[in-house]
């Protein structure tokens, strides 16, 4: 009877507080009467993988959001799925990368539950890897990915933890993952679990059953910068309860998050909460399709992100083969440089500022990939100082990329043609925009590529692509372009 | 009774283990509370593959047997015939057919060379001490019979094919263990070196008879013998040969090291316990010490010979 009691009174107090914080909890649909967790969002949140065991073994699942609600789930083909036990997957933002954890899996592993990777193929997830650099001979599963896919969080119980299951962080470097690290703050004498890393690469959500909460495993929130966690906190009632909360996962520029509950049945199942009380910052959702700028085809390309401010390379990620469709989150206030390239293809590049103001928001930016074969031309990203034209070093990974163009198409010939804004005279200005081809032109030829494949050709400011006077007009018309003179075929 | 038992309380012990070294999943280390999982559908880690492999390592071998005397004897070079050990080798092929990711079978065949020895240094004989004593009619030569030591030295070296069908069963990560029957097929002779010398080197004393029973004056005596039999040159009654073929059941344990992405190294040790006798049984009488103090009849019997292997397997998936 007292327990009677004490179940109406906890009811009661849990739905008190809901209505207090007004956080509604709904199941996300097409839960089963098994497992169903670890819902991990990609595509900015249209199409979500889970873990469910609904089969009788753990497996990964897909399920796309429609107008009409969330399409029935769909076990993800191929290999990733040969193993006794797979899931917990955590996938970049353009959802062709995902890593997840196998127990006993086809592909060979380093000892129990190991992380492996996958990469999106035609649609399908291929080229299964044993994450070597990161497993041990002990339990490492339920990864997370940075919205770059160049930070991993991961759960172990390899010895040397602070105990039971830990949280750690691997980098990485463009070729490999950095040793793991705990994450220190977050770990304790219990255990550790799904540790999620937000859209903006700082807001950590994880889950322990740490003395001090509300009963089995809740869900935390931190602030994670580098290897250290710290303002740690409950995200408290409703989310948390006398039940497992699990895989807590803000939707980025959304008020909503996924997260696992245990249910009275003893089963798993994925819920949202609606507000998310701990949502991360706002970022910029860009988003769009590569495609063949005659046919209007989408494809497969490799793309690439690069912070202008520092030069550095800040996410790989790849178009889908099928759709050309690409997905990449940023940060607001900086400039960014997005690449995109394809056998066959002039590569695309273009410099895309970010303002604070674009916070929130999300962009459609299609990119249009010309064929070599078609003769025509594409700005390259080059960059000079006003009414100089000595080559900025920012400039230098475009050249890079032009240079590696050429030796790909060994018979290719090219025109390097500069163009100048509208102030200045015309005599002035057609010799500053040939110096600027000749620079560029100079810089490939001195890379050892024959400089009987290059032309360079100043147009002064006959062709602009801006007809506006404004600073911005202008800055676009500063440019040098290359034009495909010859393909050789 | 008591073999029976415990082989039964180890198998069920290796298979509990295995069970329960199957409850693991990606979202929970050490599996779900009370959940003991039927995973028939194994596949990982190359676990799921066959396996060929090949296996090389030292052999030591123990041997032992039950000698009963009607009366007792003290410090007879007889004695040395009731235990022996010593190293020899172990070469092989297996087979390994997983049923599952912790569960297989593993079958091997090795050619097996086994020496194994034992040797005493505090064994008497009685020996003669010829006209020290005054003549009479019952000592016509006046000898004296006096406790003479010597050391005994037996060696056996046998070679033989071993036949294993073991039951592999994973039970944490890549430590294993094996268990199964195992049979032992001799290869041509079991040869023995028998040796009695003569350890003090004064010459009043000496064997008096070698193992051809040529009576002389003998410091030490040796020969090759390829049946069981007793040491002494003299006083065998019956000789066993040894058995052609033995049986008995093996039990290991190993760790599996993979060195790529289609092989493994195993190190193994594993014991292999034979119920089958290695001879019959035979007898002799024991004239060693029949003056100072009498003839025994020497009954010889449950002669085992045991191994504990210590080998290194290479394994190849395919």
């Amino acid at each position: 009877m007292n327990s009677l009691r004490l179940s109406a009174f906890l009811m009661f107090f849990v739905a008190c507080t809901a209505f207090a914080q007004n956080i509604r909890i709904v199941p996300v649909d097409h839960n089963s009467s098994n497992d169903d967790f670890a819902l991990a969002p990609t595509n900015h949140g249209r199409l979500v993988y889970f873990t469910s065991n609904r089969s009788g073994e753990q497996q990964i699942y897909s399920m796309e959001r429609t107008s009409t609600g969330w399409s029935e789930p769909d076990k993800v083909s191929g290999k990733v799925n040969s193993a006794t036990h797979v899931g917990t997957c955590a996938l970049t933002t353009d959802g062709q990368f995902m890593v997840f954890a196998g127990y006993e899996h086809s592909v060979d592993g380093a000892g129990r539950t190991d992380l492996y990777s996958a990469t999106r193929e035609n649609g399908k997830f291929k080229t299964i890897t044993n994450l070597a650099a990161l497993n041990s001979s002990f339990y490492d599963s339920q990864p997370t990915l940075s919205a770059d896919g160049r930070t991993m969080l991961f759960v172990s119980d390899r010895t040397g933890g602070a105990g039971k299951t830990d949280i750690y962080l691997s980098t990485w470097s463009g070729k490999e993952w950095s040793a793991p690290k705990q994450v220190t703050g977050v770990n304790s004498a219990s255990s550790e679990m799904s540790p999620v890393l937000a859209s903006d690469g700082r807001t950590l959500y994880f889950a322990s059953d740490r003395q001090g909460g509300k009963g089995g495993f809740d869900v935390y929130v931190a602030k994670l910068a580098g290897y250290d966690a710290t303002n740690i906190r409950p995200v408290g009632e409703p989310i948390n309860t006398l039940a497992d909360e699990l895989f807590y996962t803000s939707i980025p520029n959304s008020d909503q998050a996924y997260f696992t509950r245990a249910t009275a049945s003893g089963d798993y199942d994925k819920f949202m909460a609606v507000p998310n009380p701990f949502p991360s910052d706002p970022v910029v959702l860009v988003e769009g399709i590569v495609r063949d700028s005659i046919t209007r085809a989408p494809f497969g390309s490799a793309m690439s992100i690069t912070d202008l401010s520092t030069g550095k390379s800040i996410a790989t990620l790849h178009s889908d083969d099928e759709t050309g469709r690409y997905y990449v989150t940023l940060v607001p206030g900086r400039v960014y440089s997005i690449t995109s390239s394809r056998n066959g293809y002039m590569f695309h590049s273009e410099r895309y500022e970010v303002p604070p103001s674009a916070k929130g928001s999300t962009v459609q930016k299609d990119i249009d990939l010309i064929p070599l074969s078609s003769g025509k031309t594409g700005s390259l990203l080059v960059f000079f100082d006003n009414d100089k034209s000595e080559l900025k070093p920012e400039s230098m990974p475009e050249l890079e990329r032009v240079i590696e163009l050429m030796r790909e198409n060994v018979s290719l010939k090219v025109r390097f043609e500069g163009h100048t804004d509208d102030k200045g005279s015309d005599d002035y200005n057609l010799k500053l925009s040939q110096r600027r081809a000749e620079a560029v032109r100079d810089y490939v030829t001195a890379a050892g590529i024959d400089s009987s494949r290059f032309e360079a050709s100043g147009f002064g400011k006959k062709n602009p692509i801006a007809s506006a006077t404004t600073e911005d007009a202008r800055a676009m018309n500063r440019r040098v372009e290359m034009r495909i003179i010859s393909t050789g075929k | 009774m008591k073999k029976h038992i415990l082989m039964t309380a180890t198998v069920l012990t290796l298979v509990a283990g295995s069970l329960l070294a199957q409850n693991e999943d990606v979202l929970r280390p050490n599996g779900k509370p009370g959940d003991v999982q039927q995973n028939n559908k194994r596949s990982s880690s190359n676990r799921d593959k066959m396996v060929l492999g090949v296996e090389g390592g030292g052999l030591l071998s123990f041997f032992s047997q039950t000698l009963e005397r009607d009366v007792q004897v003290t410090g007879s070079p007889e004695d040395v015939l009731k235990s022996a050990s010593g190293w020899g080798t172990s070469y092989g092929l297996f087979l390994d057919i997983p049923l599952s990711s912790s569960f297989g079978f593993q079958f091997r065949g090795n050619y097996n060379r086994q020496s194994f020895s034992s040797s005493s240094t505090a064994d008497t004989i009685d020996a003669s001490i010829v006209g020290i004593r005054p003549r009479d009619r019952e000592n016509p030569q006046g000898d004296e019979v006096v406790p003479m030591p010597v050391q005994t030295s037996v060696a056996w070296t046998t070679n033989s094919i071993s036949i294993a069908a073991l039951a592999r069963i994973v039970i944490v990560d890549e430590l294993f263990l094996t268990v199964g029957p195992i049979a032992s097929i001799r290869m041509g002779d079991v040869v023995r070196h028998d040796e009695i010398k003569k350890i003090e080197t004064d010459t009043s004393t000496w064997i008096s008879i070698d193992y051809n029973g040529i009576a002389g004056r003998y410091q030490t005596i040796s020969r090759d013998v390829s049946v069981a039999t007793n040491v002494l040159p003299r006083g065998a009654i019956s000789t066993s040969t040894y058995a052609a073929a033995r049986f008995g059941l093996e039990a290991g344990i190993g760790y599996c090291w993979r060195v790529g992405p289609t092989a493994y190294i195993a190190p193994n040790v594993r014991y292999q316990y034979m119920f089958s006798n290695m001879n019959e049984t035979y007898q002799s009488t024991d004239e060693s010490r029949s003056i100072l103090q009498r003839t025994s009849n020497v009954t010889y019997s449950n002669a085992m010979l045991n191994a504990l292997a210590i080998v290194l397997q290479v394994g190849f998936y395919f």
